[in-house]
């Protein structure tokens, strides 16, 4: 190739490469100035990415692309409306027995707390300048406050979520494919493949997690609302659908999770016998989690070593909290992905099979 | 592009329905005179159908580099890496004059397969078609070459 058109080549590519950027950072900086688009939208992409094997299993059956998508909304819109109805109901009665019963537990805990604190101090005086029943309550009183202040806001972006990401999600469905095409127009020619590879494995690998740990959440919530049924343990529906919704963060969800249940247990006078039990239940769960749902479902699909995840759990945790425990692992898929290709571009150079003239002896 | 991908053997048999469905799935890339499209050893994900322009398929041995062929409108190269798991080119391709090329790639086929099965089969088995007449084709070129080499009655065998 002469040098000229060479040059000439690079440039062109250049210039691709740093208008490619330049849409990347500029998506990312209206997406995080923006979280009133933003959320729903990361919402829409995870909702997508889950239904999208659904879908695609309509699809086989001769359905229509747009077909799918509705029937797939009909089918969830059932099932919600079905749990929504029968959640109310349950969620109702136990809404008003905690009601009831919340300043007894409340008055309980708090009074169980302050004799256990004065217990401690008394043996150990070095502990005096400590007040911690007393910061537990103003953190309370300021959280509680922070929602009297802000629960318009929370309530106006959870509509915005409701009413934004079903449609939202009904685009990504339809027209991801020709979204995802058009952003490809933008890779320079030299770089398209390998962009193109790697995009693939990367959607590939965050949604095949997604998937696998939506169903170890539904696995442990159903594990925990039986079991706190079977020992007649209360607020069974509420705890196991918070201990399935804590479980997709990786490690410190089922501690999340179980605090609840322990706490009302240890502080509901007439609970205070099922503090064993309750415990219990959620160690059954979380240990079945461990042994036998995240190795099959899980682990299977991310193939990153536990120490690892556990770094990268910690690492999201430090700098993003809550949030970067949720986004660690499927960052972390979509590096290993990256990792991986670069690690075969430089070691596993291969020099082709017919560089050298085959014997035909 | 529809009519480009009509006419290509490996999707002769889709139906417009099924063509129209493939039209949203397959990449268009244009390349410049002398650009390159892929090199010999790069990891290669799929096929690419010549719409415009022409397109120069070059293999390098250890001692030179050789022009295997020269390809036109119509013709299509890189099939291999459909099928092929972690596929390497075998050969550099380089567009002559101003190309357009359509790509289609191994992640195109699985969703095909994946959302419609009997278009997956269509393709695939023209696929398997061209790679069968491939491997005759070499298969001759290998027992003419050998017949070549091969000593002529009364003549001594090369050593």
């Amino acid at each position: 190739m002469k040098k000229e058109s060479f040059d000439l080549q690079l440039k062109r590519d250049l210039l691709k490469l740093t208008f490619l950027t330049l849409a990347l950072l500029g998506s990312a900086s209206v997406f995080m100035m923006a979280p009133s688009l933003s959320s729903p939208t990361l919402l829409a992409l995870v909702a997508s990415m889950i239904l999208s094997p659904w879908v695609s299993s309509l699809e086989r059956r001769g359905n229509s692309l747009n077909f799918s998508i509705f029937l797939i909304y009909l089918i969830l819109g059932a099932v919600f409306t079905l749990i929504g109805i029968w959640g109310i109901k349950n969620g109702m009665e136990e809404w008003s027995s905690f009601k009831i019963t919340a300043p007894e537990h409340f008055y309980a805990a708090i009074q169980k707390m302050r004799t256990f604190e004065s217990y401690l101090k008394q043996q150990y005086t070095f502990l005096n300048s400590l007040h911690p029943t007393d910061t537990l309550l103003k953190a309370g009183n300021d959280t509680g406050n922070w929602f009297v202040d802000n629960g318009a806001t929370l309530v106006g972006s959870i509509l915005s979520w409701v009413l934004l990401t079903p449609p939202l999600t009904w685009v990504f469905l339809s027209q991801g494919r020709g979204l995802q095409r058009r952003f490809f127009q933008l890779v320079p020619n030299r770089f398209f493949e390998q962009y193109f590879l790697i995009t693939s494995k990367i959607l590939t690998g965050i949604s095949d997690y997604l998937r696998a740990k939506l169903i170890e959440a539904l696995l442990l919530g159903l594990m925990v609302t039986g079991g706190l049924i079977l020992i007649k343990a209360p607020y069974a529906v509420v705890l196991g659908i918070l201990a399935g919704v804590t479980n997709v963060i990786p490690y410190a969800g089922p501690i999340f999770g179980a605090i609840p249940g322990i706490f009302l247990s240890t502080f509901d006078s007439h609970a205070n016998s099922m503090v064993l039990g309750v415990t219990l239940i959620y160690l059954i769960a979380n240990l079945v989690d461990t042994i036998v749902i995240f190795p099959w479902v899980v682990a299977k699909l991310i193939n990153l070593h536990p120490l690892l995840l556990i770094a990268i759990v910690s690492i999201g945790q430090t700098y993003y909290g809550l949030v970067g425990m949720l986004i660690s692992v499927p960052i972390a898929t979509a590096l290993k992905v990256v990792i991986h290709e670069i690690y075969l571009a430089i070691y596993e150079y291969r020099p082709s099979r017919t560089s050298e003239p085959p014997t035909l002896d | 592009m529809l009519h480009i991908l009509k006419e290509n053997i490996l999707f002769k048999n889709l139906t417009h329905r099924e063509l129209t469905y493939l039209s949203g799935l397959v990449h268009e890339r244009v390349y410049q005179p002398e650009e390159s499209i892929f090199q010999q050893h790069d990891r290669g994900l799929g096929v690419y159908l010549v719409a415009e322009g022409r397109v120069a398929i070059k293999s390098q041995s250890s001692r030179r580099e050789v022009l295997v062929t020269v390809l036109s409108a119509g013709s299509f190269f890189g099939e291999i890496a459909l099928i092929e798991e972690d596929s390497h080119r075998t050969a550099s391709a380089l567009a002559i004059e101003k190309t357009v090329l359509i790509g289609f790639f191994k992640p195109d086929l699985i969703e095909i397969i994946e959302r419609k099965p009997a278009m997956g089969v269509k393709i695939l088995f023209q696929l398997s078609l061209v790679l069968g007449q491939r491997l005759i084709e070499t298969t001759e070129k290998i027992t003419r070459i050998k017949a070549d080499q091969a000593p002529g009655p009364g003549e001594p065998a090369a050593a």
